[in-house]
C-alpha cells in the first residue's frame, strides 16, 4: 500500500470520526484495513522455520483419533472373523461354539454401529459443518465408551474357552487347572477393565458433556 | 515429499496472508504462549491442506477456513492445552512490539476488546466482515445461509454500538 493511499484513509477516518462520534462497526473496516497494510510491513516472517520442515513435525489430534477409531472399528471385524472361525471349529460342541458365534456377533454389531465413523473433509467442508462433525464424533465415541469396554469383556469371556480347547484339546469347564487359568484369566482382564473404568468413564462423561455443550451452541449458532 | 518449489509457494502463500493470520491470532488468543501454541497448529494445518489439496481458486476462502476452524477448535480446547502442553519456542510471525495491543489506535484496541468478547463463530463472522468479505464468501466459509449472515452482522454492529453508546 502506497503511503499516499494510507495517509487518504486515516484523513477519511478523522473525518469519519467528526461526523459521528459514536463508533460504528463500518468505520472499525477502515481501521481494520489500515492495520492490515501495516501489519504487512512489520511482521517479520521466519521463512527458514517454515522451509526446515518445521510443520512437518505434529499431526492434528483430532485426525489422530478419527484414524484410531477407526482402526478400532475394523479390529472388530477381524476379532469377529476369529469368533466365526472358531465357532466353525467347534460346531459340534455347542458349549463353546454358541458362546463363540454370540461373541461375534457382538463385535459384529460394534463394528456395524462404527460405521458412522469417517474422516472429515477437513479443507472443504465449511467452518460450522466441520466443527459439527467433530464434535459428532466426540459424542459418539464419548457414548460408545462402555458399550465398547463391555463388549471386549464378552469377546474374551467367549473366546478363551473355545482357543484353550482349539489348543489343548480341554475344556475349562472340566480340566481344573485350565478351569482356574480361565478363571483367573477373567478375572486379570476384568480387573484391567474395570480399575481404569471409572477414572475412563468419568473423563468421557466429561469430554461428551463439552462435545454436547459446544455442538448446541453450534446448532444456536445456524440458527439464531 | 514436496519438491523446494512447493515450499517456496507455501512460503509465499504465508508472506501473502501473514497480517490475517497474526490479525486471527491476537482475536482468539489473548496469552502469548497460547498465541504461539496457534500459530503452530494454524501453520501445520494449512500446510496440511496444501499438501493433499493445493486450492487453485479463492486462495483467500481456503485461508480463512482453516486458519478459523483451527482457532475455533484451538479455542475450545484452550483450557487443557495449559494444563498438558509445554510452550513451543519457535516463532514464525515475529514482530518487534512488547505488546501489540498497547500499541494500537484506541479504536481498534476496543475493536480487539470487542472480538474478545464474542464468542468463537461471531469472532470468525467479524472477522470476515472486517476483511470485506461479501456475504456470499462469509457463507460460504463458515457453512451458514447469506441471510443469516446479514442478520448476525446487524445483531453484532447494535450490539457494539450499544456498548459505545454505554461509555
Amino acid at each position: 500500500m502506497s503511503a499516499q493511499k494510507s495517509v487518504a484513509l486515516k484523513k477519511n477516518l478523522k473525518i469519519k470520526q467528526l461526523i459521528n462520534n459514536v463508533m460504528e462497526l463500518d468505520e472499525l473496516k477502515d481501521y481494520w484495513k489500515l492495520e492490515n497494510e501495516k501489519l504487512k510491513e512489520r511482521i517479520q516472517l521466519n521463512e527458514s522455520l517454515i522451509k526446515k520442515g518445521y510443520l512437518k513435525k505434529n499431526v492434528s489430534e483430532v485426525d489422530l483419533l478419527i484414524k484410531t477409531s477407526i482402526l478400532g472399528r475394523n479390529l472388530a471385524l477381524v476379532y469377529a472373523l476369529i469368533s466365526f472361525i472358531f465357532t466353525i471349529i467347534l460346531i459340534k460342541q455347542i458349549e463353546f461354539s454358541i458362546p463363540c458365534f454370540l461373541g461375534g456377533l457382538a463385535m459384529l454389531w460394534s463394528f456395524k454401529d462404527h460405521l458412522v465413523i469417517t474422516r472429515p473433509k477437513y479443507f472443504e467442508l465449511p467452518i460450522v459443518e466441520l466443527q459439527k462433525a467433530l464434535h459428532k464424533f466426540r459424542i459418539h465415541t464419548s457414548s460408545r465408551s462402555i458399550y465398547d469396554l463391555l463388549i471386549v469383556f464378552v469377546w474374551f469371556v467367549t473366546i478363551i474357552p473355545a482357543w484353550i480347547n482349539i489348543r489343548h484339546n480341554t475344556s475349562v469347564y472340566q480340566n481344573k487347572e485350565f478351569g482356574t487359568t480361565y478363571f483367573l484369566s477373567l478375572m486379570g482382564i476384568t480387573l484391567l477393565l474395570i480399575i481404569p473404568f471409572r477414572y475412563i468413564y468419568k473423563s468421557f462423561e466429561n469430554k461428551l458433556k463439552t462435545a454436547e455443550n459446544s455442538l448446541n451452541e453450534i446448532l444456536a449458532f445456524e440458527k439464531a | 515429499m514436496r519438491s523446494a518449489t512447493d515450499t517456496d509457494e507455501f512460503v509465499q502463500l504465508i508472506r501473502d496472508y501473514k497480517g490475517v493470520i497474526y490479525k486471527i491470532l491476537y482475536s482468539y488468543c489473548k496469552d502469548a504462549d497460547d498465541r504461539k501454541d496457534l500459530q503452530q497448529e494454524i501453520l501445520i494445518q494449512l500446510w496440511r491442506s496444501f499438501e493433499s489439496n493445493k486450492p487453485n481458486v479463492n486462495l483467500s476462502g481456503w485461508v480463512y477456513r482453516v486458519a478459523l476452524n483451527v482457532a475455533i477448535s484451538h479455542y475450545r480446547k484452550e483450557i487443557k492445552r495449559k494444563e498438558s502442553k509445554t510452550p513451543i519456542d519457535d516463532i514464525v510471525f515475529n514482530i518487534h512490539s512488547v505488546n501489540y495491543l498497547d500499541e494500537l489506535d484506541t479504536n481498534l484496541s476496543q475493536l480487539y476488546r470487542f472480538i474478545h468478547q464474542l464468542d468463537p463463530f461471531n469472532k470468525a463472522l467479524i472477522m470476515l466482515y472486517l476483511e470485506e468479505k461479501s456475504h456470499r464468501d462469509i457463507a460460504e466459509i463458515l457453512g451458514i445461509s447469506e441471510t443469516n449472515v446479514g442478520t448476525k452482522i446487524s445483531r453484532i454492529k447494535k450490539e457494539l454500538k450499544d456498548q459505545a453508546t454505554n461509555k
